[in-house]
């Protein structure tokens, strides 16, 4: 008997979190299928959420623990392979000292197995050396918003967004990254609500939008003070809500006045008239939202775009409430819960600062150990210890640095003067073939636990098949080196690793599995009868008023020359997925994007005699990448654009490392190039 | 012996018991508050006052992915092993649309080239149909003449007439499962059976009536150049949703994997909304836009299988409205081109 079984879980791609169900026969999912009830997904998916299931049975699964003997790896058994890590993280940790040692958590595992990944990294190798790719995606949201509001997340709920007469779409993709969010922004278009684009290059909202405005990309914070310019100029603004509710507007005020909105044209190249009907448009709305994403973030001003955001928010009071509220888009699936998790270094679960002592006491004496005082060092900051020799060993948990990190050479080099490290994923990744050990782990239809989507619903993640070959959860692995590392790290279920987060954390603290099960719950969840919140800073911002930060437009790192006469600009597309670990391994979506490309406007092309499908050369002061062209309007002239999936054409080669000084996030965003025809 | 039969709902649970004994039974569960088509379910938790489920019945006879057979390459030659034969299936509750949508899909893999794969999952299935007594807020199945009410072509059919099933028989392997049980049944009342009538009377009430698809091929055709295209294909999102939901969809792309070993043939649903499926070596594609597309696959359920089969390739179920991120509603727009409420 075939015996076909459904199991509901949660999609492992961005940080929407769609319910999702994994069809399963004999063993094998065979299919994806959207969850009707689902709060969110109601019955929809992307077409990634579609071929989720596509990857688990991959031929390329890792199935064994690998060792790496005279350059090439062998298959060896679990024992050998764990206690070698443990053998030489120990050795390291005592020759070295334990901040000689640097952890990856990962974005795409569970709650319970960052949790775990945290307390491995403080608990047992006693150092704050951990971080994830949210460095790379929204630390300046974490650090931006939290400085403005308290609080580091989406303040409104996903479906919340049809609430809102004015949605502004701010370095977003949405129909391309978050599909499920970009149907919920064109069903509100639908219902009358006016939709602002900023973005440099042409959307599919663009076509729905009753403006947009095409910045020159890294000048959001001149366009967005220009807004306010005219906001405050027209008294537009909410005098009431700022008086009421926040600090620090004077001298935003007087710090606006050169924005005006013909000095903002000269800066962004958004008419100036164009500038003035948004900010009419947004200013006036009974409920507005603002929606951004990475083009907000990845900026070496990627802190000052996200106070921008949140000034532009306050002076008009459009948050706090249902349909109004700034909402920024994660990128992964549980990117929101790694971050939660405290895989961060200077952050335990639920934001809680390593650098408060009552806060680390609590750990302390739930764990029974020492714990470090120092912050740790972010990823970014990691690699250039590496290379510097003072990190010496790494244990990478399904992380992918060796393509998603900028200036890829360098991260080889700083990857390839470890003295040891180990890669914990479910595929052969590119920085995997640079590990000692390569520990296998399960995917998300092997295991249970959690993700945390974008919305901060934790909801549940649900295993449907056996684990592949003898992988194992990653959990239960990074347990398994801490035990042999002597420390006492063991839970009888994920379940019970929950219990620890919600006991230690004070938003997850009534989270608790037997609440899951109808569709989760939106954290902050302090108790046990709390319902979850839907959205943030209802009646006070979580540090009490919400202030105003100064920013000034500050120029990209790299700006263009004669010799790179280009701005490039990188991001992600819709049928694959970050490094393409997962969607380069799905039939269905790698017929539909199988290569690299870079988008240039037809007018640069002409210059240059380029037509798509030509070969180009792209260029940067770090490297160079041979890829095609493809020639379109969605970029303005002398703007090109590169996904960064693939490793053929990878575009990370190219991208400045230059970082953002508070949230150390790298410059995806913007750097200058050169493109050849070959 | 009568081929109408009436049982007491209250007797179901009895004879799923019976129906499940020796044979797989795939029956409309509620799970985590909606409805899907589980196999081998507890009786208990099977329900029939359900809508529809999104993912229709086509699931068990064209499966999302399916392993075509095995191979593997010696000295001896190349070796291929084929699947495992399908086994005997029941499924319970099938709605009007969708056991229309098995005729249409027999239409295609029992044509000149015989799908073995599909056709002898049909013939090992006996379906036990369900009329609809409402219909759901994006059904238009009454429109295009597949429901909500069956009539002939069916292993057995139910019809909920209050606290009773009214059953027609309409084939052996439907006859059987009756006799599996006989006791539960009783013969049909001529007030049952009048009964039944007026609930499918008052049920079709709800729906415009059907349009011969002939009339439809050639409103569509008139339609062709219309803008309105345009203005839907911005609208796709290229989700899929609509193709994969659709019961009456049948593209799939083959690939082969190796695995352990071991060559796998592996079929799985496509899409014609996504660039890909036409898209030929070099870059050319002869449905290079979203609108092109969006035409292609609408003209081909309403238009050019109507042509080939004379029948249209759509039972109205509304699932790709449901499903689908631009959010179109289909139904709408069958009834804007074709007239009709």
């Amino acid at each position: 008997m075939n015996n076909r079984k459904k199991v509901l879980t949660t999609c492992v791609y961005c940080g929407t979190g769609c319910g999702l169900y994994l069809i399963v026969d004999d063993n094998r999912v065979i299919g994806s299928a959207p969850s009707w009830a689902h709060p969110v997904s109601q019955g929809r998916l992307c077409v990634k959420g579609w071929n989720a299931h596509q990857f688990v049975h991959h031929p390329e699964r890792l199935t064994r623990p690998l060792i790496k003997r005279g350059g090439a790896f062998v298959a060896t058994t679990w024992n050998e392979a764990l206690d070698l890590v443990a053998k030489r993280l120990s050795e390291i940790k005592g020759k070295h000292g334990s901040d000689s040692l640097g952890v990856l958590s990962s974005a795409k595992c569970t709650n319970e197995e960052n949790f775990v990944m945290m307390k491995f990294a403080t608990a047992v190798l006693g150092t704050n050396n951990i971080d994830h790719c949210a460095r790379l995606c929204h630390s300046p949201s974490v650090a931006g918003l939290s400085r403005a509001f308290g609080s580091g997340a989406m303040t409104n709920s996903i479906t919340d967004i049809k609430g809102a007469n004015v949605i502004v779409i701010i370095g977003s993709n949405t129909t391309e990254q978050h599909p499920i969010i970009g149907a919920e922004i064109l069903k509100a278009r639908d219902k009358g609500s006016k939709l602002i684009v900023i973005d440099p290059r042409k959307i599919y909202l663009s076509k729905f939008a009753d403006i947009q405005l095409r910045l020159k990309p890294g000048t959001d914070v001149a366009l967005i003070n220009g807004l306010m310019n005219v906001i405050i100029g027209e008294n537009l603004h909410n005098l009431r809500f700022i008086e009421t509710r926040t600090e620090g507007f004077e001298e935003l005020k007087t710090n606006l006045q050169k924005y005006t909105p013909e000095h903002v044209e000269l800066v962004t190249g958004v008419p100036a008239d164009d500038i003035r009907a948004a900010a009419r448009l947004y200013a006036k709305a009974a409920r507005a939202s603002i929606v951004y994403a990475m083009g907000i973030t990845q900026h070496t001003t990627g802190t000052d775009n996200v106070l921008a955001c949140a000034n532009l928010a306050m002076i008009c009071g459009h948050i706090s409430r249902e349909g109004s509220g700034i909402n920024p888009l994660r990128g992964q699936q549980n990117v929101q819960g790694a971050c939660d998790m405290g895989a961060l270094p200077d952050y335990y679960t639920g934001y809680q600062l390593v650098a408060d002592e009552a806060a680390r006491r609590k750990f302390e004496l739930a764990w029974k150990v020492k714990l470090p005082t120092n912050i740790g060092l972010t990823l970014i900051e990691m690699m250039n210890a590496a290379r510097a020799g003072k990190i010496r060993a790494m244990y990478i948990m399904g992380e992918n640095p060796m393509l998603s990190d900028p200036d890829i050479n360098h991260v080889k080099e700083a990857l390839g003067s470890l003295d040891f490290l180990v890669v914990q994923d479910i595929f052969l990744s590119e920085t995997a073939r640079l590990a000692d050990v390569i520990l296998p782990a399960c995917s998300f239809a092997e295991k249970d636990g959690t993700f945390t989507s974008t919305e901060r619903r934790v909801q549940r993640v649900r295993k449907a098949i056996d684990p592949i070959g003898e992988s194992r959860p990653d959990w239960d692995i990074v347990c398994e080196v801490a035990r042999r590392m002597g420390y006492s790290l063991s839970y009888d279920s994920v379940e019970a690793i929950m219990e620890e987060v919600a006991a230690l954390t004070p938003i997850y603290g009534g989270i608790h599995y037997d609440r899951l099960d109808n569709f989760g719950l939106q954290w902050p969840c302090p108790n046990r009868n709390h319902p979850g919140t839907k959205y943030l800073h209802k009646d006070t911002f979580t540090r009490g008023k919400g202030k105003f930060h100064v920013v000034h437009y500050l120029p990209p790192t790299e700006i263009t020359n004669e010799e790179y006469p280009f701005i490039l600009t990188t991001g992600r597309i819709y049928y694959q997925f970050h490094t393409r670990t997962m969607t380069g391994r799905s039939e269905a979506l790698s017929r539909e994007s199988p290569e690299g490309y870079v988008e240039i406007n037809p007018a640069d092309a002409k210059d240059l005699n380029i037509r798509t499908g030509s070969e180009v050369k792209v260029s940067t002061r770090r490297g160079q990448v041979i890829t095609k062209a493809l020639v379109t309007e969605a970029v303005p002239q002398k703007t090109v654009f590169m996904p960064f999936h693939f490793k053929e054409a990878a575009a990370n080669i190219l991208t400045n490392p230059a970082l953002d000084p508070v949230a150390k996030m790298p410059e995806f965003k913007v750097c200058a190039a050169k493109i050849e025809r070959r | 012996m009568a081929t109408v039969w009436e049982l007491d709902k209250a007797k179901v649970p009895q004879w799923l018991e019976v129906l499940r004994k020796d044979c797989e039974l795939i029956a409309p569960v509620k799970n985590y508050g909606e409805v899907l088509f589980m196999s081998s379910p507890e009786v208990s938790q099977v329900v029939l006052d359900y809508d529809n489920t999104l993912v229709p019945p086509k699931e068990f006879f064209l499966p999302p992915t399916e392993t075509m057979f095995s191979f593997t390459e010696s000295r001896a030659g190349f070796h291929i092993t084929l699947p495992e034969e399908a086994k005997n299936r029941i499924i319970f509750g099938v709605r009007p649309c969708d056991v229309n949508a098995l005729l249409i899909l027999d239409k295609v893999f029992n044509g000149e080239l015989r799908d073995e794969y599909y056709l002898s999952r049909r013939e090992k299935t006996t379906l036990i149909a369900l009329n609809c007594n409402q219909p759901g807020e994006k059904c238009f199945c009454g429109s295009v003449g597949a429901g909500p009410s069956l009539s002939g072509k069916f292993d057995i059919l139910l019809t909920d007439i209050g606290d009773v099933y009214f059953i027609e028989v309409g084939s052996a392997k439907g006859n059987e499962l009756i006799n599996k049980l006989p006791a539960l049944f009783r013969e049909a009342s001529q007030q049952s059976e009048e009964k039944k009538e007026a609930v499918v009377r008052q049920a079709q009430k709800l729906f415009a009536k059907p349009i011969d698809p002939l009339e439809v091929a050639k409103r569509m055709e008139a339609f062709f150049n219309d803008a309105k295209w345009t203005e839907l294909g911005e609208r796709c999102m290229e989700c899929g949703g609509c193709t994969y939901v659709c019961p009456t969809c049948y593209c799939f792309d083959v690939v082969d994997r190796i695995e352990n070993g071991k060559g796998l043939r592996l079929r799985y649903w496509d899409c014609c909304l996504l660039p890909g499926f036409t898209r030929m070596a070099g870059g050319l594609n002869p449905r290079g836009s979203k609108e092109a597309r969006m035409k292609q696959r609408f003209y081909h359920k309403w238009d050019y299988f109507v042509q080939r089969f004379g029948m249209l390739q759509c039972v109205g179920c509304g699932r790709c409205s449901k499903t689908a991120l631009c959010s179109i509603d289909w139904g709408g727009v069958f009834k804007s081109i074709v007239g009709g409420s």
